[in-house]
């Protein structure tokens, strides 16, 4: 146990002592810590010269880059020509494919005699029948294909069957729907 | 000082009034220190993140920059002008509705099938800007009517499907006479114009890359039979206009 024997007037100095050591000490920590902290600042915003290395890097590499623009154009060429062929070719119907779905429909006695496409997977095709068999087939096949036999076929509608004594021959109008 | 203590009490917080002034000069120093930190020094901070953020960007470009010029390097040379030939047959040279008859013809032929008749209308030539694709090309229309042997019908419509450039039938009829088909098509070929970009730079790797649709459709046109016209073949096809030097047309 201390007993503090110092006049009041002495412990009033003493206490100003100890305030200003300690005013004094968290002055020069906070100065120390301000003046690094605006010394990195200062430094790190001297980086515009690594900004500068850099550019000069990414400049150096552009003009790589760009010695090669003759295989860049054509690598592009082909790209943009592949995507536009590329929409046609999904885009567009392959008549071929179809009129040999339609020929394998009748057997060769019966003739193609007009075709015509009116729309997309829908056509008008006239074909002759030259004797009363051939015409009976025509019927017939008419009728399987409607029941779903060809795949491709969703079915077909006979419009007109018109017979020609002179030639004994039936002309047969039909409607085809493709799947 | 003396004046400012007969203001302040005696005493503040059980201290006296002295000791608490002990403190008024450091901490006004350190106010002014934060106030010159903040005025002047958190704006540098904020150019500095700038600074290092264009740093970064730069560091990165130079890198996919460098990625791309990589690829690019190991293209086959050979390979590309292979492809862009292929590709290149698969378009019309130029947006011209004679050549596409011209072609026709060519085609054809092959099958002893003559062109009787043509009409290209004026205008017909169709810009198509697709924003989804993001390219444009012109649709090169012909409307033909082309006489030959009913048996071959098929394989030239066969060849017409098959044939570079590259052709769409957009309508077709035909009439069998005997041995004779007459068919009329509405046939289009497809014009693109050479590919242009200022900013060679911007393309990304993705860009340059061949993906699977376009060597599908590369490997698909190959198995097509180009029929090339030449320039002279097209000048052909293209009479001169001659005004006519009658005054009044109905004498």
């Amino acid at each position: 146990m201390s007993l503090n024997l110092l006049p009041s007037q002495a412990k009033f100095q003493v206490e100003i002592i100890k305030a200003k050591s300690l005013s004094r000490k968290v002055l020069t920590i906070f100065l120390i810590i301000w003046v690094i902290l605006v010394s990195v600042i200062l430094v790190l915003k001297q980086k515009d010269w690594w900004l500068k290395k850099e550019k000069i890097k990414y400049e150096v590499a552009l003009s790589s880059y760009l010695q090669l623009s003759s295989e860049i154009i054509t690598s592009q060429s082909i790209k943009f020509r592949a995507k536009l062929l590329g929409k046609v070719l999904r885009e567009r119907f392959e008549y071929a494919q179809a009129f040999n779905m339609v020929e394998n429909i009748f057997d060769s006695k019966i003739e193609i005699r007009d075709f015509e496409l009116k729309e997309k997977k829908y056509f008008v095709m006239s074909v002759i029948a030259s004797s009363d068999d051939a015409m009976k087939q025509v019927e017939t096949r008419v009728a399987e294909v409607n029941m779903g036999t060809e795949p491709e076929v969703k079915n077909i509608v006979v419009k007109s069957a018109v017979y020609t004594k002179n030639t004994a021959q039936w002309l047969v109008t039909m409607e085809v729907y493709l799947k | 000082m003396n004046k400012l203590k007969s203001y302040l009490p005696d005493k503040l917080f059980g201290k006296d009034v002295a000791v608490w002034l002990v403190w008024s000069m450091p901490v006004g120093v350190m106010i002014i220190l934060m106030l010159i930190f903040a005025r002047w020094v958190v704006p540098q901070i904020i150019d500095i993140k700038g600074l290092f953020n264009q740093i970064d960007k730069v560091v990165n470009e130079t890198k996919v920059l460098n990625e791309k010029r990589v690829y690019l390097l190991s293209l086959d040379r050979a390979e590309l002008e292979s492809k862009l030939t292929l590709i290149e047959n698969g378009v019309l040279s130029e947006e011209n509705s004679y050549l596409l008859v011209k072609i026709i013809s060519k085609i054809g032929a092959d099958f002893e099938y003559q062109v009787s008749d043509f009409s290209v209308t004026l205008g017909d030539i169709k810009d198509v800007a697709k924003k989804s694709t993001k390219f444009e090309y012109q649709t090169v229309p012909v409307d033909v009517v082309i006489v030959g042997p009913k048996a071959n019908f098929l394989a030239m419509i066969n060849a017409v499907e098959k044939s570079l450039p590259v052709l769409s039938i957009d309508n077709y009829s035909m009439t069998i006479t005997g041995d004779l088909a007459t068919i009329k098509m509405s046939i289009s070929a497809y014009y693109l114009p050479e590919w242009t970009q200022n900013k060679l730079e911007a393309l990304s790797l993705t860009d340059l890359t061949s993906n699977n649709d376009e060597l599908t459709v590369l490997s698909k046109i190959d198995t097509y039979k180009y029929y090339g016209v030449t320039e002279g073949e097209i000048k052909q096809g293209v009479q001169k206009f001659v005004p006519s030097d009658r005054v009044d047309p109905f004498y």
